[in-house]
């Protein structure tokens, strides 16, 4: 119960991170960020970040939630996700890419405490 | 409603068939069900909005030694409720609960009860009964999501059935009918009219689908013995309702009083028992039936905030010796153990803070889905009434009156349910039953008024006072309490700075509907005689 409180942070990180990259990998445009970025390009990495993140935080939650909680814990935070990322995406969409990065550095940070703290208590 | 075809009538293809069927499912009952998920919502936090409503009470009495508080709770009935056939404990163990309460009925008056029957929460501190204010609190407000407040059970149990089965056709039909789910998972195009609405109402869908699922299949699940007691009289006959229920629901071992006295045992042995098998401060409520009889039991329940599964296990204990006589896990079989699934995923109790915020957000969402389609139905027909004949028809009318009424004349109604929690004076009586009254008095007259002015001020008007009917509320409740918003951030009183905040958040939200509803009616106003589509869109 308390392990599914703990790991939400993170989920909702990854689910973040996950979306933004499946949000870019379908947009033709460049995003201009520092300079020009040819999205195009990047869609299959993006495309392959983003489901490795759904999976990855799929299997964290599973795992520090089990099956009830976890996956409570999953909807509610691919939901939260998924509602921010459109909402950028209709109004911000340069935010994505910070969205993106901070997702994933964020997520996997957390999620490294969580491994930390799993490893000291085994 | 991902079609492109602006009349949906069963002609044509299976598509076409499950658009019209998706667009009568959803506007037949869709202000019922705006209605259910509204206040359902709201249900995610009925423990914090009960505290929030009685703000005479102290702070949650949680986290106590299990045996000082049954001590506690077990003298206060021995006192105020001798010769009864039921004490009923209840201890506090997390936010589901957070005070320690009792219950009895069938006391013996002559031998000094105060009553045959009743119920108060207890000051674990001194044992005093904790007093507050009378009102209906968080239970009531979402209880209302399925009981309807004025109606019998015998009605509202198929009129809320009826609309469940609805919402979860609307669901599939509009899994169905929508043409490209993946592939328009992001896409929202504002300022595009009746185009911003599908999409708004795809996007709300799609993004909830699988919570939209469970909570309507799972409220189905809520209904199944009344919508199906065929299946129940097939095995226990057409009068074994009550024994079905009592075997599948009841604790086992259970019998009826016999008349030689006897003291009940210490409940030392049973809670050390319960603790020992479900861990320390995990005992919801002793149930003690007979207390005082030879053949007392003592009904101990677990508290349910460790899995998703609502349904608490329970210990039977013989009350006069303590020797335990039945230990009987809540999913006494697996159709037992799905619908505690389903129930407790309906519930969301086991939610800890973050995820009860999700629940509460998705709710939220959900609630939005509904009112988008209402919209949508309503845009889509304004707008060929403007290129074909320019008037609108009357089932159109009605439509967008109901809509006003309903979508913003609900939310300031629920304003007014917390207005009146402050403002009626607190010996009124039956002051719990005037709270629910402001609510639908509001809502009625909102309706009224929708009727009465032109749609695009309605809109602006009901929206700008549901704004200000929320903002207000931390407001009143700084000058009725002495726990407003600065005081309770500073104390870390959780309960009110949420409820607060989140509160001033809904008022700006519908103040941002205001404005948006204002935008509408201007451009509107600015080319009156080509009406723009767009403006129709974002002012129906």
């Amino acid at each position: 119960m308390s392990a599914t409180a703990t790991s939400l942070p993170s989920l909702c990180l990854l689910a973040l991170a996950a979306f933004a990259s499946l949000y870019l990998a379908t947009q033709r445009r460049n995003l201009r960020l520092v300079r020009d970025i040819d999205l195009p390009r990047w869609h299959t990495p993006l495309r392959c970040l983003g489901w490795g993140l759904l999976a990855t935080a799929a299997v964290t939650a599973v795992i520090t939630g089990g099956w009830g909680p976890g996956l409570v814990a999953l909807c509610g935070a691919l939901t939260l996700a998924a509602f921010v990322v459109i909402g950028l995406a209709s109004y911000r969409p340069e935010g994505l890419l910070f969205v993106l990065a901070m997702g994933c550095t964020g997520g996997f940070w957390a999620l490294g405490k969580i491994v930390v703290s799993g490893i000291g208590a085994g | 409603m991902a079609t492109q075809n602006n009349t949906p009538e069963p002609r044509g293809g299976f598509r076409q068939t499950m658009a019209w069927l998706h667009t009568w499912a959803g506007l037949s009952l869709g202000w019922l069900l705006f209605f259910m998920f509204a206040t359902g919502t709201a249900g995610y936090f009925d423990t914090e909005i009960d505290r929030w409503m009685q703000p005479e009470l102290p702070p949650a009495q949680i986290n106590r030694d299990s045996h000082r508080s049954a001590a506690v709770l077990l003298e206060k009935l021995q006192a105020e409720a001798p010769g009864a056939d039921q004490w009923l404990l209840s201890l506090p163990t997390d936010r589901n609960q957070p005070y320690a309460g009792v219950f009895w009925r069938g006391a013996d008056i002559e031998a000094g009860a105060s009553a045959a029957g009743g119920r108060h929460l207890v000051d674990l501190n001194n044992g005093d009964t904790l007093q507050a204010r009378e009102t209906g609190g968080g239970q009531k407000l979402y209880q209302m999501h399925w009981l309807l407040h004025y109606t019998k059970r015998a009605y509202s149990d198929w009129i809320i059935g009826f609309a469940t089965l609805f919402m979860l056709v609307g669901l599939i039909t509009g899994v169905i009918i929508h043409k490209k789910i993946f592939k328009d998972f992001f896409t929202f195009r504002p300022n595009k009219g009746q185009r911003s609405w599908l999409d708004a109402h795809n996007v709300l869908s799609v993004i909830t689908l699988p919570f939209q699922l469970m909570i309507t299949y799972s409220g189905l699940i809520f209904m199944g013995f009344s919508f199906m007691p065929l299946v129940v009289a097939a095995q226990y006959g057409a009068d074994g309702r009550s024994q079905f229920f009592d075997e599948v629901f009841s604790p086992p071992g259970l019998v009826e009083s016999a008349g030689a006295p006897a003291s009940l045992a210490p409940l030392t042995g049973p809670i050390d028992e319960a603790e020992r098998r479900w861990g320390q401060g995990r005992i919801r409520s002793i149930d003690i039936r007979h207390p005082g009889h030879s053949n007392a039991r003592i009904v101990i329940s677990e508290d349910t905030g460790r899995s998703v599964a609502a349904g608490a296990g329970r210990l039977i204990f013989d009350g006069v010796s303590g020797a335990l006589l039945h230990d009987a896990p809540s999913a006494s079989s697996t159709a037992k153990g799905v619908r505690d699934v389903f129930l407790g995923l309906h519930e969301g109790l086991f939610a800890p803070p973050a995820m009860r915020w999700l629940y509460f957000f998705s709710g939220l969402l959900g609630t939005g889905m509904v009112a988008t389609g209402l919209i949508i139905w309503s845009v889509k027909r304004r707008q060929q009434a403007a290129r074909k004949t320019g008037s609108a028809r009357r089932g159109l009318v009605l439509v967008e009156k109901l809509n006003v009424g309903t979508l913003a004349g609900l939310p300031a109604g629920i304003a007014a349910y917390f207005w009146a929690n402050r403002l009626l004076p607190a010996d009124l009586p039956t002051r719990a039953d005037w709270e629910a009254h402001a609510l639908f008095l509001t809502w009625l007259a909102l309706l009224i008024h929708a009727a009465l002015r032109p749609r695009q001020s309605a809109w602006r008007e009901q929206l700008s006072l549901a704004a200000m009917a929320f903002a207000a509320i931390p407001l009143i409740n700084a000058l009725t309490t002495d726990r407003h918003l600065g005081h309770s951030l500073a104390s870390g009183d959780w309960v009110f700075a949420g409820f607060d905040l989140t509160l001033l958040v809904i008022g700006a939200l519908f103040g941002w509907a205001a404005w948006f509803a204002g935008r509408g009616a201007r451009k509107a106003r600015k080319a009156p005689a080509t009406v723009s589509p767009a403006a129709i869109g974002e002012a129906s």
